[in-house]
C-alpha cells in the first residue's frame, strides 16, 4: 500500500516538475493599443519618454507666452524655433525635433498671430520657389514679392545634458537629465528668456541581467 | 572587353573589395526573428543589424539596433522569462536574451557608427556614451567602463560636431586606457575603422555546463591591420580587444543563483542514491517490504528532482562580432581615398589574406567613414 502510494507520489512529482511548454511561437500577441502620450508607457527605463516630451514642451510653451518681448511687441516678432541650435550633449539618443516642433506648434496656436514663426529649416524650398519666380518660370503668386526672405528677431537655442550613474553593487542605474531652453536675440546676442526642465530617473534591472 | 569585366579586373588588380561578413545574408535570422519570438529577439536583431551594417544598409541596421536598445533598456523586474531563469526547473537560457555587457556595449557601438554614417554626430556620441555604461557592471573595478573604443568614438563624434571641449574630455579617458594612442588631428575628417577576427565564444563548463568560460574566436590569426595607399603603409591603432572585454568582466550575479541550484542538484542526487541503496540493503536483509518500498520511493523522487533541476548557464552568443577593432583618423586630402586598402597582419607579419579596399561612406555633412572587416 505504502509502495503503491509512493509510486503515485513519484508520478505526481514528475508531472509537477515537468517544465511548462515555453514556446515563443505559441505566445499570444496583443493587438496594438492607443495610449495617451502624456501617460507613462509600459517601457520603463532611465531615458526620456513621451510624457517627458509632452510635459517639457507644454511647460516651455506656457512660459514663452509670458515673455513681454514676444507677446507684447507692437509688431509681431519673428522667431525661429527648430532643432538646429538645440544641442544634444547628453547620453540620450533623441530626436530633438520632437521637442522643438511641439513647442513651435503649441506656441503658434496659442499666440494667435502675435508671433511670426520663420521656417528657416525650409529655406531651401523658399529659395527654390523664389528662383523660379525670378526666372519667370512661375508667376509671383498672390502675396507679391519681397526683397529677401524673412529675417528673424529671436531663435530658440538650448542644450540637453545628462549625468549617468551606476551602482555596480545593486545594478541601479540613475540618469539626471536637464533640458535648457533659451531665446536668443539674433541682433544683440543676449538671451531674453531662459527656462530649464529637469528630471531624474532610476531603474534596476533583474538580477539575471547583472 | 565589357565594362563589367574590366571593372572586375581592376578590382582584382587593386585587391578585393571591402569584405562584408562571411555569411552576410540576414535572411536566416529574419526567419528566426519570427519563429523564436521575444526570447531571442535581441540576439537575432544583433545578428541582423551586423549584417545590414556590413552590407551598408544603414537604415536597416539602425532599425535592428534600435530594437535591440529598446529591449536592452527595458526593465524586466517580474517578467515570466526572468522568473523562469531564476527557477530550479529552467535553464538560465529561458530568460529573454539581452546579451552580456560586452555584447550590449557593442550594440551601442554599431548604433553609433550608423549615426556617424548618417551625419548625426550628437546621437552617435550619445550612443557611444550609453555603450560605456553597459560596461560599468564588470565585477572587477579596474575593468569597469574600460571600453576604449567607445570613448574614442565619443571623442570622434564630438570632434566632427565641433565640440572640442567634449572631444578632449573623451580623449583624456582614451589616453588613460591607451597611453600610446596618438590622438585626433585638428583637420582630420575621416575615420578608418577595421575589424579583425571572429566573436568571443562562450563555452559551457562544470556540472551540466552550469557556468561558461570565454574563449577567443576560432579560425583566424590576424590581430593587427594597416592601411595601404600608394605603396605606403600607415598604421592602424589596435584600439579594442573585444575578447578581452568579454573575458575580464568577472562573475555574474546569476552565477551565484546557479551555484545554489547546482548544490541542490548534487544534494538531491546524493540523497536519492543513498536512499535507494538503503532500500536495497533493507530488502536484502529480509526487512519489512513496506519500509524498503518507501525508502526506494523517496529515493527515486530525490533522484528525479535532481534530474529535473536545470543548471545550465546561458551560452547564447552574438556570433558576428569581431575579435578586435583598429582605428585611424586622418585628413582625407592627404590620402588618396580611391586607393585606400587594408592589409591584415599577425604580430606584424602580413597574413596570406588579400589586401582589401575599404568601404568609404561620405556622410551628409561631408565627413568620411572608411570601413573594412577581415572575416
Amino acid at each position: 500500500m505504502v509502495a503503491r502510494f509512493g509510486r503515485a507520489f513519484v508520478a505526481l512529482a514528475v508531472i509537477g516538475c515537468m517544465p511548462a511548454v515555453a514556446d515563443a511561437k505559441t505566445k499570444s500577441r496583443q493587438p496594438s493599443l492607443y495610449q495617451s502620450p502624456d501617460s507613462p508607457g509600459a517601457v520603463r527605463g532611465v531615458g526620456v519618454e513621451s510624457q517627458d516630451i509632452v510635459s517639457m514642451s507644454d511647460a516651455m510653451m506656457r512660459d514663452l507666452l509670458t515673455v513681454p518681448a514676444i507677446m507684447n511687441a507692437a509688431t509681431a516678432p519673428r522667431v525661429i524655433i527648430d532643432s538646429a541650435h538645440f544641442r544634444n550633449e547628453s547620453s540620450e539618443i533623441i530626436d530633438k525635433a520632437m521637442i522643438t516642433d511641439r513647442i513651435r506648434v503649441l506656441l503658434s496656436r496659442a499666440a494667435s498671430g502675435r508671433v511670426r514663426f520663420v521656417g528657416r529649416e525650409y529655406a531651401d524650398a523658399v529659395q527654390m520657389e523664389r528662383d523660379l519666380k525670378d526666372a519667370g518660370q512661375v508667376d509671383v503668386g498672390t502675396t507679391g514679392r519681397t526683397r529677401a526672405m524673412a529675417g528673424a528677431d529671436y531663435r530658440l537655442v538650448g542644450r540637453i545634458g545628462t549625468r549617468d550613474a551606476v551602482d555596480t553593487r545593486t545594478g541601479v542605474k540613475e540618469r539626471y537629465s536637464t533640458y535648457t531652453f533659451e531665446l536668443l536675440d539674433l541682433e544683440y546676442g543676449d538671451l531674453i528668456w531662459s527656462n530649464i526642465y529637469e528630471f531624474k530617473k532610476a531603474a534596476q534591472d533583474n538580477v539575471v541581467y547583472r | 572587353m565589357s565594362s563589367k569585366l574590366l571593372a572586375g579586373l581592376l578590382i582584382l588588380a587593386q585587391g578585393a573589395p571591402a569584405l562584408a561578413l562571411a555569411d552576410a545574408d540576414p535572411a536566416p535570422y529574419l526567419a528566426k526573428l519570427d519563429s523564436e519570438g521575444d526570447r531571442n529577439r535581441v540576439l537575432n536583431q544583433m545578428e541582423i543589424g551586423t549584417r545590414y551594417f556590413w552590407s551598408q544598409d544603414f537604415q536597416g541596421a539602425g532599425r535592428s539596433f534600435d530594437d535591440c536598445i529598446q529591449n536592452i533598456e527595458l526593465v524586466f523586474l517580474n517578467d515570466p522569462s526572468v522568473v523562469k531563469a531564476r527557477s530550479l526547473w529552467y535553464e538560465e537560457g529561458a530568460k529573454t536574451f539581452k546579451g552580456e555587457p560586452y555584447e550590449r556595449a557593442m550594440v551601442y557601438y554599431y548604433r553609433g557608427l550608423v549615426f556617424l554614417a548618417q551625419g548625426d554626430y550628437e546621437n552617435a556620441r550619445a550612443a557611444f556614451r550609453q555603450g560605456t555604461f553597459q560596461d560599468a557592471f564588470a565585477e572587477e573595478e579596474q575593468n569597469q567602463a574600460d571600453f576604449a573604443v567607445l570613448y574614442f568614438l565619443e571623442a570622434w563624434a564630438s570632434h566632427l560636431n565641433g565640440d572640442k571641449d567634449l572631444r578632449d574630455e573623451a580623449l583624456a579617458k582614451v589616453h588613460a586606457l591607451r597611453p600610446d594612442f596618438p590622438g585626433i588631428g585638428e583637420s582630420d575628417d575621416t575615420l578608418a575603422l577595421v575589424e579583425t577576427g571572429t566573436a568571443p565564444r562562450k563555452l559551457g563548463d562544470g556540472l551540466d555546463h552550469s557556468y561558461f568560460v570565454f574563449r577567443r574566436g576560432k579560425g583566424f590569426t590576424e590581430n593587427r591591420a594597416e592601411l595601404v595607399t600608394a605603396g605606403e603603409q600607415l598604421p592602424l591603432y589596435a584600439m579594442e580587444d573585444v575578447y578581452r572585454q568579454a573575458a575580464t568582466r568577472g562573475g555574474r550575479e546569476i552565477d551565484q543563483i546557479i551555484k545554489g541550484q547546482v548544490k541542490f542538484k548534487r544534494a538531491a542526487n546524493d540523497v536519492g542514491s543513498t536512499l535507494t541503496d538503503t532500500a536495497q540493503v533493507v530488502s536484502a536483509l529480509g526487512g519489512d517490504g513496506t519500509v524498503s518500498g518507501a525508502l526506494a520511493g523517496v529515493g527515486a523522487l530525490a533522484s528525479i528532482l535532481s534530474g529535473k533541476a536545470k543548471v545550465k548557464a546561458d551560452t547564447r552568443t552574438w556570433s558576428s562580432l569581431p575579435d578586435r577593432v583598429h582605428v585611424s583618423t586622418f585628413a582625407s586630402g592627404k590620402l588618396g581615398m580611391q586607393d585606400l586598402a587594408v592589409q591584415f597582419l599577425t604580430d606584424g607579419t602580413p597574413t596570406d589574406q588579400p589586401t582589401q579596399q575599404l568601404i568609404t561612406i561620405k556622410d551628409p555633412r561631408g565627413r568620411q567613414l572608411a570601413l573594412a572587416r577581415s572575416r
